[in-house]
């Protein structure tokens, strides 16, 4: 599957956010979007995944593809965790198929001992990073999306989640998001400034 | 003559409930003041009904479809009234990891409609006993009005002690780890 994303515009109150943006994401590609805030790298990713319409432009799923949507693991600019539940169970919850057991093991490769069983609210805001981090990776998904996924991290909290992301979805084409001097150095880079 | 006073009766009640359930459920915001009107209309179609039913169905089947009608309303308002408070960003979440229902309900609807959803259901169980009363005492059985009354309180017991424990079995649930 490739997804292909020819000459999309998008402006919000008559400021162009996107302008003319190209991008080819095959089944091994690890782009990284780059650009200082405000330059359009979320409204991309929402473009994507279809929460969004670009004003001119287009998003195709190319190849032999089932669905009208994109399946994708997505971390999102905001954590967008489920209040007043665990941890394993914000990971548990994307998939029914998906055990608790499974889940905490999953976070367990990222998170302290005993953190998965807590509350997302008692959490730091790197750890609920993580979660969401498993939370997109754990589910089979044609490709992963993430919305500066390690924002708030110490470098080895950062360290340790491309690791993470690295064994789990080696296989699986990985959009992500980061500032300019943040871009880990696996990623090609694609600049929207 | 009994027929009018019933259904006056029944439209203060369910219009007293809903705009008690609506200041409960839902804090009303300086110059936020239409959307009563909107708010009202599963309210007086209900009192349509419920003049229809006491007018065409005999005895006690009055009462108890009265009830019905009233509690049905009333928590379903309530129900409504919660889910609009839903988090639209964690709906977002839930549309692009595909979700099943199941579990949009169990993380999303329900902690967010359960506050609106047990103070409307307080609200029906008071109100189902004021009906149920004023219903036996039209039908001239003022024996069993002590009873009645007695099933508004446990009605509205009952709801509040299910909240309680359900709120201190996901506190114990978080507080375990």
């Amino acid at each position: 599957m490739t997804i292909e994303v020819l000459d999309v515009c998008k402006s919000y109150d008559g400021k162009q956010v996107l302008k003319n943006v190209n991008m080819n994401i095959s089944s091994d590609a690890v782009i990284a979007v780059t650009g200082a805030r405000g330059s359009g790298k979320t409204t991309l990713i929402r473009i994507l995944l279809g929460l969004e319409k670009p004003d001119s432009g287009q998003v195709n799923l190319l190849g032999d593809y089932k669905y009208a949507w994109i399946n994708a693991g997505t971390v999102f600019q905001e954590d967008r965790l489920c209040p007043g539940f665990t941890a394993v169970e914000n990971v548990a919850m994307v998939n029914a198929k998906l055990s608790g057991r499974v889940a905490r093991q999953s976070l367990e490769k990222l998170l302290p001992p005993g953190v998965a069983d807590k509350p997302v609210e008692e959490l730091t805001p790197a750890q609920r990073r993580m979660v969401c981090i498993v939370r997109a990776c754990i589910i089979p998904s044609d490709v992963r999306f993430m919305d500066e996924p390690f924002f708030g991290m110490t470098e080895e909290e950062k360290e340790r989640s491309i690791r993470y992301i690295r064994e789990t979805i080696a296989h699986t084409p990985l959009v992500l998001t980061s500032l300019p001097e943040e871009v880990p150095s696996f990623c090609r880079v694609y600049s929207l400034n | 003559m009994n027929i009018f006073l019933t259904i006056l009766a029944f439209a203060l009640g369910a219009a007293g409930g809903a705009f008690l359930a609506m200041h409960l459920g839902r804090p009303v915001k300086a110059g936020k003041a239409a959307p009563y009107g909107k708010r009202m209309i599963p309210v007086i179609i209900p009192i349509l009904l419920l003049g229809l039913v006491l007018r065409f169905i005999p005895g006690m089947s009055k009462v108890f479809i009265s009830v019905l009608l009233a509690a049905f309303c009333l928590v379903c308002g309530g129900t409504t009234q919660g889910l609009e408070k839903r988090d639209g960003k964690l709906l977002e979440m839930a549309f692009v990891f595909r979700i099943p229902s199941s579990a949009r309900m169990q993380y999303i609807d329900l902690p967010a409609c359960r506050a609106t959803l047990v103070r409307s259901a307080q609200i029906a169980g008071i109100v189902s006993a004021l009906i149920g009363a004023a219903g036996l005492l039209l039908l001239d059985m003022k024996n069993v009005l002590i009873s009645q009354i007695m099933t508004g309180v446990v009605l509205t017991a009952a709801v509040t002690i299910a909240d309680i424990v359900l709120a201190k079995s996901r506190g114990k649930k978080g507080g375990a780890a």
